[in-house]
């Protein structure tokens, strides 16, 4: 088994420890940063399909979160150091909507969408229209995601983004909504383009939308 | 609409036995609606959160309000607030077992005065109008495990209390004492009313019945010690700290609970429902991979439910997200023991499952109740109803998001009554 493989491995049994000393030790032996967030890259959409396959949990989702996350705190000032920047797919602003303050969901879909490739600005929770507005006004992103998981969210979704077309800027960003009380009628009555309950499937189709960028 | 013809008192008699019937996993006249409410009854008669979480009578006003103008079998849950902070009452199990039960903390001016950290309210850390919010939060380390397993009453009356409740935080000071007399008035000004509003639903023609709470001692560690995310975690970085606080936890939720529901006989007399229902709302349940959900939810869990059960309690066990994967779980149990209310989890499905091996409780989306048409509700209640009523012991909740929407729409709540007595009744 190659190191790369080792290391891939190591994420998707959820070894903690042994990632992050496979990561120390390509970092320290000089081997290039870019290619680790790759394969982070690698481990991350292979994390998706288990889950999609009902192989992995929720709970799983946390933790491969938490060891992408070390891993790429670990990685990123070696890339500083050597003046490197990673390519970027997009921009994603994110939060979960005003009057909601679950982030699990939330938080999952960052790791997965960092470790595509996508900058994200995370606004936290119970965000209001305007903030999202503001967000918009100062990162120009190409999505904009929602996450909801109480029914008072529908509501805000649908402000965030009649907020969002009053300011002139429906037509700037795609809008992608997730969490558990979003369905087909949220996204129809909320005026979102896209919804999912499902992370991998949501980075997949935000991955898509660059692609039809492009 | 309620039938005008028929007393309360007729009333009151007909709906108990479409509920105990259903309890029983028989087949009754037709499914019984056992509502469970949030701020429905507020946004219904145009009160405020904040007025409603905060004005006892406001509040009872409103919840007698819309058990007049709609027609429901049995009296759920209604409360004026977010989820109780439990870590107060658990340690009082040995030593105050009146406290342990008596004590809520479901309305705003019990965080008012104990400045817990786990919730914010309407018209306090948030707008009028904004749900209350249950955040949790971390309020013990890993290291600290091993103290919670020892010794949980004094860990948590300790340590957590002081940390988790800003007007508690010195034991010893002024304010600490002032705070706990005041809660202690407050609390019974709470229970007093909150007793007159199940008089008078009962004069509605309402059935009561004795309430219990449970939890699932994997879900008390996530909600009141380490926060959700950090629980997670913890299962996988330090699997044996967590099994060693379980172990000792266990014991100590599944007595509490059970003095929920230990009434004396005369206290129990005044009830027209009998059996005691032990509400039992699971967190982490859809979280966990079957490994960990089975050595570290499922068994402590069904250790509190079976100490219920052979209390002769139902437990009344409600699953949030979607079950499928541990449906098999509730085989375990014995036949009709547990009352098994889903959120997300497809109900046909339950019944491929499990067939009549639980009385089943559930209903439909919530986002149809609030922005769907009343002929789009009543079809699909039907439809609902068709497929899983039978073989019997079957239990409609509206929605499956804790009961009735806030933002239903009045005329969606009462499509799917129109369609709970047509389609509901059972041939
Ligand atoms: C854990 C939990 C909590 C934790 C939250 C911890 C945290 N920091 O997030 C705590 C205990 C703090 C909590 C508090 C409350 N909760 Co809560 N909670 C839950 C529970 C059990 C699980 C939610 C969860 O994390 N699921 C796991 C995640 C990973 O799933 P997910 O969000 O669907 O995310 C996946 C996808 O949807 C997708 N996704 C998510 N977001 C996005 C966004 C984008 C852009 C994309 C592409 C994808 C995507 O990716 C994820 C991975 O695939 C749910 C029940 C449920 N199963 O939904 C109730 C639930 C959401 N809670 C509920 C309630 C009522 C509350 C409280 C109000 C309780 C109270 N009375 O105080 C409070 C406060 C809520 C508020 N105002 O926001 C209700 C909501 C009912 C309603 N009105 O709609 C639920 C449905 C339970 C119920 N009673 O039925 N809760």
């Amino acid at each position: 088994m190659s190191i790369s493989e080792a290391f891939i491995n190591s994420i998707l049994e959820l070894d903690e420890r042994r990632a992050i000393e496979l990561a120390r030790v390509r970092i320290s032996e000089g081997e290039d940063p870019l290619k680790i967030l790759e394969e982070l890259k690698t481990a991350a959409e292979k994390i998706g399909e288990k889950y999609e396959r009902g192989e992995f949990f929720i709970a799983d989702l946390v933790m491969a979160g938490e060891i992408m996350k070390e891993i790429s705190e670990l990685v990123r000032p070696r890339l500083r150091e050597l003046g490197k920047t990673r390519e970027l797919i997009g921009r994603l602003v994110i939060g979960t909507v005003e009057g909601d303050i679950h982030d699990i969901g939330k938080n999952i879909v960052v790791t997965m969408a960092e470790a595509a490739g996508f900058e994200v600005i995370d606004l936290g929770v119970d965000v209001p229209p305007w903030k999202f507005v503001e967000a918009i006004k100062q990162y120009k992103p190409d999505i904009v995601g929602m996450s909801c998981l109480i029914t008072i969210g529908i509501e805000s979704m649908k402000k965030t983004v009649d907020a969002i077309k009053e300011a002139g800027l429906r037509d700037k960003v795609r809008i992608i909504i997730g969490g558990g009380r979003v369905d087909e009628y949220a996204k129809e009555y909320s005026g979102a383009d896209a919804w999912t309950n499902d992370a991998a499937t949501g980075v997949k189709k935000m991955m898509e939308w660059m692609r039809e960028k492009r | 609409m309620i039938e005008k013809e028929k007393t309360p008192e007729e009333l009151l008699s007909e709906r108990r036995d479409r509920f105990e019937k259903a309890l029983k996993g028989l087949r009754p006249d037709r499914v019984p609606f056992l509502p469970l409410f949030h701020y429905f009854p507020a946004k219904y008669v145009g009160l405020s959160y904040a007025e409603y979480s905060l004005d006892y009578q406001k509040f009872s006003g409103a919840v007698l309000r819309v058990y007049q103008d709609f027609d429901f079998d049995a009296v759920g849950l209604a409360l004026p607030g977010a989820a109780m902070t439990l870590p107060l009452n658990i340690i009082f199990t040995k030593t105050h077992p009146d406290l342990a039960v008596n004590i809520f903390t479901i309305a705003r001016a019990f965080h008012d005065i104990l400045m817990d950290k786990y919730t914010k309210w309407p018209g306090r850390e948030l707008s009028p109008n904004a749900p209350a919010q249950f955040l949790g939060g971390r309020f013990m380390d890993v290291e600290e495990y091993d103290e919670l397993a020892r010794d949980p009453i004094s860990f948590i009356a300790m340590k957590i209390i002081p940390r988790a409740y800003g007007a508690l935080k010195e034991p010893a000071s002024p304010e600490a004492y002032g705070a706990l007399i005041k809660f202690g008035s407050e609390s019974s000004k709470f229970a007093s009313a909150f007793m007159d509003l199940m008089i008078n639903l009962r004069k509605l023609g309402y059935p009561i019945y004795p309430i219990g709470l449970g939890y699932a001692p994997l879900d008390f560690i996530a909600d009141y010690l380490r926060h959700v995310t950090h629980t997670l975690t913890d299962l996988y970085r330090y699997p044996s700290r967590v099994k060693a606080a379980l172990d000792s936890l266990t014991p100590l939720i599944s007595e509490w609970s059970r003095i929920t529901i230990s009434l004396p006989p005369e206290a129990l007399a005044s009830f027209d429902v009998k059996t005691p229902l032990v509400f039992i709302p699971l967190h982490l349940n859809e979280m966990l991979s079957p490994k960990l959900f089975k050595e570290f939810y499922w068994e402590p869990l069904k250790k509190v439910v079976v100490d219920l059960i052979n209390s002769r309690a139902i437990p009344w066990i409600f699953f949030e997200g979607d079950y499928t994967p541990f449906l098999e779980t509730l085989l375990e149990l014995p036949k009709g023991s547990v009352v098994a209310y889903f959120e997300r989890t497809d109900l046909r499905k339950v019944r491929r499952v499990l067939g009549d091996h639980v009385i089943v409780m559930g209903g439909l989306p919530p986002s149809l109740y609030i922005l769907g048409a009343p002929e789009k509700v009543y079809e699909e209640t039907c439809r609902l109803l068709n497929e899983v009523k039978e073989p019997g012991g079957f239990i409609f909740s509206g929605s499956g998001v804790s009961g009735v929407p806030d933002e239903a729409r009045p005329e969606n709540l009462r499509a799917a009554i129109n369609a709970l007595n047509k389609c509901g009744v059972y041939q």
